[in-house]
């Protein structure tokens, strides 16, 4: 059954394998060994496995001296079974997509369509490793098992998944890539040693968290690597396409009433990196949309909403997938195609219009290959002494001819233009040779060839891991990778082909991203928190909710007066900084290092923040945050009388306890002596101890 | 003795007196001492005793890479019917031609006039976008300059030596952001220092509160007013902004306990890991700032001046409040830097670029207006920058990234209603093309960076600092002479 649909990894497939077995009481094969010690013959019946692992279960516990590691290592058991039930839980399609009356079930994951050159490398797993209709009952029955099997009464993981709606995916991994995903030697610095280390992976990982969830992967999972398979194997719930429109609103013909503009948009995103616990995917989708970066700022005209919000479904649907799959979405979204111009650029008439060369360039510039000819640990290539270009004018023009005769699907109803890939008019599209990077697409080859042969040339450079792999470090972990770290992340890209799933687990389970201790003493260790980050950890942290529902936000890009940043409002294809950014007249400039979120740090908007901040953390400031709510429940207010507490809980989910001793205890001296006579005096301690966090550097520079 | 020191020298009335003193001296003696005047020069500026001696610099920056060729018109018939063509339309309709290019017949209100004509054999003329109409006053009053293809080069470049590849170029051409720190700075993406910093190196306060205001961004963070000493301060446009909860005897969330700790966490100075060290350097020059700035705002009266509603106009504004307060923040020298995006028109290039170009000629033409509310136009020089200028060619709806463009100088100092440079051959192929109507620049930045710096009073010998490349030019084209001579005329 299993080894049929995909190759798990080693533990997961063993103890996976036996419940789904048990389930229907089928023989089952197991092909690979558990690295925890567990492995059942072929052909073993499914009672015999359950037998088995449980027998396991209790030799671990004896084997071990030490209680609380047998513990553990039940733990990993259970966690195992949970995370593969999970996992099991699965509809290829999107359930919530097709009840949306403006679905575009063909628009990404699927390029069936496209030719490709036939020797790409590059491909996602064919289609029949989906699962079959029925499994979704089978994920749900095993969710159940998993629980039982440990212990029950644990509403971890299974029941999250429940509450959230999440449906699990199958895997797509190739069989190179599950075994290389899961090495049978244990990570360093892999299980947490405490729950610091939790908070650093949720703010890297994800946007953070609150208690329950800290204390959930603690005790629960035990490991990074356990909370990076747990969150690979989420399935995207619902697209924002889908929660708009069912939400406030509809899909209009192009003459109808109420174009939703860009206000859905800041709801339907904010909403999403807040509220949803398939944290990972929102994060990958974060970091990919200021690598690929579409904005507000240039784009004009109505339906920008509708544009954004397809493109960010573009990005969810593609995060956990292939990165040419996800150049290739991206490139025909609507949205891209007005932001960069591609869309409408025709092709080349004799001494007179030449094609559009927007896109052409920073497809190469900024989405795959870079300026520069790199090494597989990032550094550029030199020859005598000088980097090399890796593109020039002529591969521009020549490509650019490649991106002619697309335009968005009009005749279709209404706005549904904005919300479906681009298509192709033939007329318009360049029918002589194209010539970029060494390849020559013959005369008279089609659009969707020569596009095809254009991404796979560009995703077959050898720059495209490191160029695209150390941005995604410097996104989630650091601002200054070692090579080393570069080069690892890189050659995983290039072992599978460009698999996100195994990219993300590189660049997290690294020790590099993994081992506090090294960057908590390099002095030029971590990454300023971008105010996004900072915002969300809060939001995160604080069970931020809508009051309304409907997450009614704006923009929160004024630094003067708001957060001085917000998703999808880069001032331009570069970002809200660019990764190469060395702040000038620094200590960091002085070592060579560079620190992009500076470029948007200023001395207005280390104000903007400190002020925007102090208000959203006193619950209930219309003036910034009309609609949103922390919840800071027993977690927080239950410590208000225990300033020393209090501040230690701050310290723990917003900072990875790396506030100095003297912060902690300066902010604790201070709300100690802050009075505590009634709620509200309580209410302001709670405050105080976490806006006081949320000022100190030692908090905003994560590390 | 150089123009430009003589300038330096004399920029302060007091000093004035004692450097013809020592002048006559030295000449008395009979011994030309050309070193000796420098140092003396040097000491001078050094000085800066005299509240009159201000001088400041503008750079208002068109972010995405304006089209210069819709910016500045060929109004001749036979340039003008070249520049339709190449714009994709026709060069006979002289109401509609079509494509990108710009009716002929709109251009007439906006022909630039100038002092001496064009040179070449048959005579050049050039329009402003008609959008830009508010800055022909500007033009005619001899305060409007405008330079003819520049961009970054280092050293001279001529098109076979670019061909052949025989020549240092920038690098990365025709990419955005680096060409937008090489205009600023020299260096592409990741330098750490531009020359509008390096200009005001020579000038910066010991006194680290009036430091501050060396240089100052009202847009975002800018690689060009950070120098080696020159450390940029950012302001919004409606000043600074000032922290809840820092005042001395202020509280948080209702207690003085908690904001104490606030003003204590956000002056503390971490001592260990260089994010955060910087990081807090940030927040306590933003709370020392805010509050000298807050003061010097207060004590001047609001601008008579009105300026337009919008964002560059804002931030302009906000550069002429600065400047008006000039005695308090206690700066002899300012570099400013403003900017205005959108201008990377790959596509409706027709629709979306007239009301940019507005938006620049309004505001700067009301910039123009407050100096000469202030007194202070022979004192501050405005000029425009950009990524680089855009291919004359059409792509069907717009242009693509180019490198030389035209440009603008604005200020009282200003040779004005003039042209500088070598107006370019138009056409593919041309002598000053290199490819699709991307122009070879003929003017360098460092030329104009260079120019600048020697009005603003850095010393000949460290010209080359500010303007790497500008010892490649021989030494009369080192300074474009784009400001009216001195009182002691030229040396």
């Amino acid at each position: 059954l299993l080894t049929a649909r995909r190759q798990p990894s080693d533990k997961v497939a063993a103890h996976s394998a036996v419940v789904a077995a048990q389930i229907q009481n089928t023989t089952i094969e197991l092909s690979l060994p558990s690295r925890l010690g567990f492995s059942a013959p072929r052909n073993t019946t499914a009672g015999a496995c359950v037998e088995s692992v449980q027998r396991q279960q209790v030799v671990n516990k004896a084997a071990s001296s030490d209680g609380a590691g047998a513990d553990a290592v039940q733990h990993q058991l259970c966690i195992n079974l949970r995370s593969y039930a999970v996992t099991l839980q699965t509809v290829d399609t999107d359930v919530e997509d097709q009840a949306g009356p403006t679905s575009d079930t063909s628009n990404t994951s699927d390029t069936s369509d496209t030719s490709r050159s036939p020797d790409r490398v590059v491909r996602s797993a064919p289609p029949e490793t989906t699962m079959p209709a029925p499994l979704p009952v089978l994920g749900a029955l095993m969710a159940s098992v998993a629980a039982a099997a440990c212990g029950g009464g644990d509403d971890g993981a299974a029941a999250q998944t429940t509450a959230t709606g999440l449906s699990a995916s199958p895997s797509t991994e190739s069989p190179s890539l599950a075994s290389n995903a899961q090495p049978a030697v244990a990570l360093p610095f892999d299980v947490f040693k405490d729950k610091a280390d939790v908070v650093r992976l949720l703010a890297q990982g994800g946007f953070g968290g609150n208690r329950a969830e800290v204390d959930r992967v603690f005790n629960k999972l035990g490991s990074a690597s356990a909370w990076i398979d747990e969150h690979l194997g989420m399935r995207l719930f619902r697209t924002h396409q889908v929660w708009l429109t069912k939400k406030t609103i509809p899909v209009l013909p192009e003459n109808g009433l109420n174009p939703p503009g860009t206000d859905g948009m800041e709801n339907t995103v904010w909403r999403a990196f807040i509220n949803n616990d398939d944290q990972l995917r929102h994060r990958m989708v974060y970091a990919l949309s200021q690598i690929l970066v579409v904005s507000t700022a240039g784009l004009d005209g109505a339906r920008i909403g509708w544009l954004l919000i397809y493109y960010m479904d573009v990005l969810y649907k593609n995060a956990f997938g292939n990165f040419r799959d996800l150049l290739e979405a991206v490139t025909l979204s609507p949205a891209m195609g007005r932001y960069l111009s591609m869309k409408g650029s025709q092709r080349a008439v004799p001494n007179g219009r030449q094609p559009d060369e927007n896109y052409a360039r920073e497809i190469m510039q900024l989405f795959t290959i870079g300026l520069v000819e790199l090494n597989a640990d990032g550094t550029p290539k030199l020859v005598k002494g000088k980097p090399v270009d890796s593109y020039t004018q002529d591969d521009v023009a020549g490509l650019a001819r490649v991106f002619t005769g697309w335009d968005e699907k009009v005749g279709t109803a209404g706005g549904l233009r904005f919300v479906t890939s681009m298509v192709n008019n033939a007329d318009l599209h360049e029918k002589g040779e194209k010539r970029f990077l060494g390849v020559t697409v013959p005369a008279n080859t089609s659009a969707r060839q020569s596009l095809g042969l254009a991404l796979d040339r560009l995703c077959s450079h050898d720059n495209v891991g490191p160029f695209i792999g150390k941005q995604l470090i410097q996104r989630l972990v650091t601002s200054n990778p070692s090579p080393a770290y570069v080069g690892r992340v890189s050659a995983v890209f290039k072992n599978t082909s460009g698999d996100l799933k195994a990219v993300l687990r590189a660049i997290l389970t690294d020790s590099e991203a993994r081992n506090t201790d090294a960057v908590v003493n390099n002095p030029n260790g971590g990454k300023l928190r971008e105010p996004v980050l900072r915002f969300l950890s809060w939001a995160r942290a604080c069970n931020v909710k809508s009051v309304s529902g409907d997450w009614l936000l704006s923009s929160l890009n004024d630094p003067a007066k708001l957060l001085g940043q917000s998703p999808l409002r880069a001032a331009s294809v570069f970002n809200f900084y660019r990764p190469g950014y060395v702040p000038p007249n620094t200590a960091l400039a002085k070592a060579g290092k560079v620190a992009p979120e500076f470029q948007i740090t200023t001395e207005t908007s280390v104000a903007g923040y400190l002020n925007f901040m102090q208000s959203a953390v006193a619950n209930g400031n219309s003036a910034v945050l009309p609609d949103l709510k922390a919840d800071y429940g027993e977690a927080w207010f239950r410590k208000a009388g225990d300033p020393a507490g209090l501040v230690a809980e701050a310290n723990l989910l917003l900072a990875a306890n790396q506030l100095s001793p003297a912060h902690v205890s300066l902010i604790g001296n201070a709300v100690a002596a802050m009075p505590s006579k009634d709620d509200a005096d309580l209410w302001n301690r709670v405050y105080a101890a976490v806006f006081l966090t949320l000022a100190s550097p030692e908090c905003l520079v994560a590390k | 003795l150089p123009n430009n020191l003589l300038e330096y020298a004399m920029s302060s009335e007091n000093s004035r007196r004692e450097f013809l003193k020592r002048a006559s001296a030295l000449s008395a003696t009979g011994v030309v001492a050309p070193w000796a005047l420098n140092l003396a020069a040097i000491g001078e500026a050094a000085a800066q005793s005299s509240p009159t001696d201000y001088k400041a610099l503008v750079c208002v920056f068109l972010f995405g890479g304006n089209d210069h060729g819709n910016t500045l018109v060929p109004y001749d018939l036979p340039t003008w019917k070249s520049y339709a063509e190449l714009r994709g339309g026709s060069g006979t309709n002289l109401a509609a031609p079509g494509g990108l290019g710009t009716a002929w017949t709109s251009l007439k209100p906006t022909l630039l006039d100038p002092v001496i004509p064009l040179p070449g054999g048959s005579k050049r003329q050039y329009a402003l976008a008609p959008e830009m109409s508010q800055l022909i006053p500007v033009f005619d009053k001899e305060r409007l300059a405008v330079l003819l293809n520049i961009g970054p080069l280092i050293g001279p470049t001529t098109k076979k030596e670019y061909v052949d590849r025989s020549v240092s170029l920038p690098p990365k051409l025709f990419s955005h952001n680096d060409q937008q720190s090489v205009w600023q700075a020299s260096n592409p993406e990741g330098a750490i220092s531009g020359w509008g910093g390096r200009i005001g190196d020579p000038f910066v306060p010991d006194d680290p509160t009036k430091s501050t205001f060396t240089a100052v961004s009202v847009s975002g963070n800018a690689v060009f007013l950070s120098g080696k000493d020159t450390v940029q301060y950012q302001v919004s446009t409606s000043g600074s902004v000032r922290i809840k909860g820092i005042g001395d005897t202020e509280s948080l969330y209702g207690s003085l306990a908690a904001g104490k700790a606030l003003r204590k966490i956000l002056r503390d100075t971490p001592s260990f890991n260089n994010f955060e060290i910087e990081y807090a350097r940030v927040v306590l020059r933003s709370i020392e700032a805010d509050r000298a700035l807050t003061d010097a705002l207060n004590g001047v009266p609001a601008l008579v001046t009105e300026f337009p509603t919008t964002g560059l106009a804002a931030q302009l504004k906000m550069v002429a409040r600065m400047i008006s307060a000039r005695e308090a923040t206690g700066v002899k020298r300012q570099v400013f830097f403003v900017s205005l995006g959108g201008f990377d028109l790959h596509d409706n290039l027709l629709a979306a670029h007239g009301p940019l170009l507005k938006q620049v000629g309004d505001a700067m033409a009301s910039f123009d207006t407050a100096m000469k509310e202030l007194d202070v136009l022979d004192q501050v020089t405005t000029f425009t920058a950009s990524d680089f200028g855009r291919t004359l060619t059409s792509n069907g709806d717009g242009s693509d990234h180019g490198w030389g463009s035209y440009h603008f100088v604005m200020g009282g100092a200003v040779n004005g209603k003039r042209f500088f440079g070598e107006p370019p051959v138009l056409g593919n192929d041309g002598p000053d093309d290199v490819g699709q109507g991307r122009m070879l620049p003929t003017m360098a930045v460092d030329q104009l960076a260079a120019t600048l710096a020697t009005w603003m009073g850095v010393p000949p010998d460290k010209l080359e600092g500010v303007a790497p490349s500008i010892k490649k030019y021989p030494i009369e084209k080192q300074n474009l002479g784009l400001f009216r001579s001195s009182v002691l005329g030229s040396s």
